[in-house]
């Protein structure tokens, strides 16, 4: 008789399988796995699933089943930065589409905003910013919201999610909004929480194109430039860096700092 | 105590409009991320209503052990939001093919022998330990015949209960899905009937008071007497299920008890309504 490990590797194997000569209660557990990744993938990748319609969509998720099968507990864990949008990208290759390459752009949007909306509640460290005054500026950085995000796109992905979600489905409506610069950058960020009452809006992250040099300061803040760095890169652009850091600060982009 | 599951689209509903209802269960996996709108909709949740919060991911019944990680998540779930239940299924999710780790996301059933019980034992010792706290384990719907058993389902779990101080969350929706299906799969069309509420009866007989800790009723999409049933939550509680839910409470005794519906939702209203429905007869009961 088989061991608990060749029964359940088996069933696994058999789920997993392409066959078609399946019993009607193994369908079932293969539709209960496809439908268990469309559920979770309309979630995390909501646009794409507007874009594409829900057949194409269908679609997508058996591809992704197959192609990057789920190794753990999380279905979260397809939206590792590049996973899902390669699979997509992928996808839309083997369909022979042409034309749809912003679909792939998108699932990168979905995809910053998921994490976003998942990630810790931003707090504002008051001490630490109330600090910055007697702080040394060469020796101190600033600490970013871990629910703010940045991302560069090929066309103002910004309008195309605000117009696909208000017009579901009118794909030539959004291919309207695609004939843009060619580089685009957005800051995704999610504002911290107020402590009283349930307002939906408060945990919906904003999506805001952001000018060359506003995306430059964030990279650089991102990836620990001192703020004596950043003010200096901030006069060369001709930007008014107080005003930008306020910005920040205002929509609990920059969150504290500090001194290394 | 009677409740339901708590599930998104009635989120402010559960907030806004507070029902006569003890508690709501809700699914762990939906709580488990660092932060944004659901644990803090939660703990609003949480000072109307107590909590019951029910895992479907850990598997306990797979050859390996839980993942550290989501046993370490579910415990800080559990240590900020202090749910009176915390349960999870008797099942299997996840497998090594052909050197990989595959994980289906399902509930997939376990065959009722020592080895698989061994296993299953091993795994709710762990999480009990971990969390500090008695899990209550799911008996589950399946699709497939039952291979190579040495027990009977509810021996089995009686025998979990007995090993491991777990207690058993007994879904009596799935107790007459499974009865639908095997007798589909038996070749035979079904019909409930006394007989058959008489047979689930009789396959309980393995269980004692002491070993139950809450009841789950539900609702599927009906099916042609020759066709298999899925558990899919998406209807009202049936009438043989609140027959049952009676003969239960008869033979082993009140327990918490939560109406399950997990799609199609009705509304707010409607769906307490029926816990309030599980709340009288139980006051019958009595």
């Amino acid at each position: 008789m088989s061991t608990e490990t060749d029964y359940q590797s088996q069933f696994v194997s058999a789920i997993f399988n392409q066959s078609k000569a399946d019993s009607v209660g193994m369908q079932i557990y293969k539709n209960n796995w496809i439908e268990g990744a469309h559920n979770a993938l309309s979630i995390s990748f909501p646009t794409v699933k507007i874009l594409l319609g829900d057949a194409n969509f269908r679609l997508l998720c058996r591809f992704a089943c197959q192609s990057i099968p789920k190794k753990s507990y999380n279905w979260e864990e397809w939206s590792i930065p590049n996973t899902f949008v390669t699979v997509v990208s992928d996808f839309l290759r083997l369909q022979n589409t042409t034309g749809l390459n912003y679909v792939a752009e998108c699932a990168k949007l979905d995809e910053m905003l998921f994490i976003n909306q998942k990630a810790i509640d931003p707090i504002i460290k008051v001490d630490l910013l109330n600090s910055l005054g007697q702080a040394n500026p060469d020796k101190t950085i600033f600490t970013v919201s871990k629910a703010t995000q940045l991302g560069t796109f090929s066309f103002p992905a910004d309008k195309v999610y605000k117009h696909a979600h208000l017009n579901e489905g009118n794909i030539a409506e959004i291919q309207q909004q695609l004939i843009t610069p060619s580089s685009y950058f957005i800051q995704v960020s999610r504002s911290a929480l107020s402590p009283s009452g349930v307002d939906r809006s408060e945990f919906r992250a904003s999506i805001s194109p952001l000018s060359r040099q506003e995306f430059i300061l964030f990279d650089m803040v991102n990836k620990g430039h001192s703020i004596t760095s950043l003010f200096e890169t901030a006069n060369d652009m001709n930007m008014d860096f107080t005003a930008w850091l306020g910005d920040a600060i205002s929509k609990d982009v920059i969150i504290g700092s500090t001194t290394i | 105590m009677v409740g339901v599951g708590l599930r998104h689209e009635h989120y402010f509903d559960a907030i806004n409009n507070v029902a006569p209802i003890d508690f709501v269960e809700v699914h762990a996996e939906n709580f488990l991320s660092d932060g944004g709108a659901p644990r803090h909709l939660l703990s609003q949740a949480r000072q109307y209503y107590d909590l019951s919060i029910h895992a479907t991911s850990l598997g306990l019944g797979s050859v390996s052990p839980p993942e550290p990680e989501i046993v370490s998540r579910i415990a800080d779930l559990c240590d900020t939001m202090k749910p009176f239940l915390f349960s999870d299924h008797a099942c299997f999710n996840r497998a090594e093919v052909h050197g990989k780790q595959l994980h289906t996301g399902d509930l997939l059933p376990l065959r009722f022998n020592q080895a698989s019980l061994d296993i299953l034992c091993r795994h709710v010792d762990l999480v009990q330990n971990t969390l500090g706290r008695t899990l209550l384990l799911e008996n589950l719907s399946s699709y497939i015949p039952n291979q190579n058993q040495h027990f009977d389902e509810f021996e089995f779990l009686a025998k979990l209960s007995q090993k491991t101080g777990c207690k058993l969350l007994l879904d009596l929706n799935n107790l007459l899905v499974n009865e639908h299906n095997t007798q589909v799969m038996n070749g035979r069309s079904v019909e409930v009937t006394n007989t058959v509420l008489e047979k689930i009866m009789n396959d309980l007989r393995y269980l004692s008071t002491d070993m139950i800790g809450e009841y789950h009723l539900a609702g599927t999409t009906s099916v042609g007497s020759t066709e298999l049933m899925i558990d899919d939550h998406a209807r009202p509680v049936s009438e043989p299920c609140w027959s049952l839910y009676s003969q239960v409470l008869n033979e082993f005794g009140i327990n918490p008890t939560l109406i399950e519906w997990d799609q199609n939702l009705p509304p707010w209203a409607d769906l307490t309504a029926l816990a309030m429905k599980a709340k009288a007869i139980q006051q019958d009961i009595t």
